[in-house]
């Protein structure tokens, strides 16, 4: 590693097959789970808040009720979308917000999965990915 | 090491895989804590009547408990990028594979994604774990 600051290079485009462009792809494809995320959270909290038919009937939670979990679904949602925009933007320390959006949501849909099985592990496995691309790729430009 | 062509991106995988696997680490940690405690408490998430190999659902309560609170501590010592965090977080991720395969019958879903999740961790540390720790200092 150099040591001194690199003159600001224009961004080169990169070619396929390169290290940065396999960086970039993680970061772009992080910033679209998280898109995706935001809706199926959305309509999941929202069917949850208006307490659906289409949820395990007297579900279990670890704690608390399928109204609370609903809720939580949707404002982790929320975030989720805005972070989206956020890591498409590059907005600067969005991607540790990422992290930690995606984190809490990996807890979230463990606990939520007495309601709905199965679906809880797919997205768990979604934030797991976004995770991984916003901590090993997210890194400013150097 | 190498000078890089400064117009690239620098992409270095292997420290953010350190950093990756101590975050599941401790997302796993704080998992085993919530539903250690549960057991513990007997709730009524769990799958009931169900038979486990040894113990019952108060033994391996504690035990998850045990071992997310470790696993907590651990992930620490991984972002420190210390030594002694790497094989903690080995053994730590190992154990807790042993413990999620026990206490399986209770809650099957969890149990098999915390699993992959200490396969994950124990990949990231032993492939990446070894080289360029002094690296992750400036790590940003």
């Amino acid at each position: 590693m150099s040591t001194t600051e690199p003159a600001r290079a224009p961004a080169r485009r990169s070619a396929p097959g390169d290290v940065g462009y396999q960086g970039e792809g993680w970061v772009l494809f992080a910033g679209t789970m998280l898109g995706v995320l935001c809706v199926l959270n959305l309509v999941d909290g929202i069917a949850a808040v208006s307490n659906s038919n289409f949820f395990v009937g007297q579900a279990e939670f670890v704690f608390s009720d399928l109204k609370t979990w609903g809720w939580v679904l949707i404002v982790v949602g929320v975030i989720q979308g805005v972070t989206s925009i956020g890591v498409f933007l590059r907005w600067g320390g969005i991607r540790w917000v990422g992290v930690a959006i995606a984190g809490l949501n990996s807890i979230a849909q463990l606990i939520f999965m007495p309601a709905y099985p199965l679906w809880g592990l797919a997205l768990f496995t979604l934030d797991v990915l976004v995770m991984y691309g916003l901590i090993a790729y997210g890194g400013p430009r150097r | 090491m190498t000078t890089v062509d400064p117009s690239t991106y620098e992409v270095d995988p292997g420290r953010g895989w350190i950093v990756f696997a101590g975050s599941m680490l401790s997302l796993v940690g704080v998992l085993n804590v919530v539903y250690g405690i549960a057991g513990i408490s007997n709730s009524k998430v769990f799958v009931r009547g169900v038979e486990y190999v040894i113990g019952d659902l108060k033994t391996w309560g504690w035990l998850l408990l045990i071992t997310g609170i470790v696993q907590i501590v651990v992930a620490f010592g991984i972002w420190a990028a210390t030594e002694w965090g790497r094989w903690l977080g080995v053994l730590a991720a190992a154990a807790n594979m042993f413990v999620q395969f026990m206490a399986f019958p209770a809650r099957p879903g969890l149990g098999i994604a915390l699993f992959f999740v200490d396969v994950i961790v124990i990949y990231g540390l032993l492939t990446y774990g070894g080289r360029d720790r002094d690296s992750l200092a400036d790590w940003s």
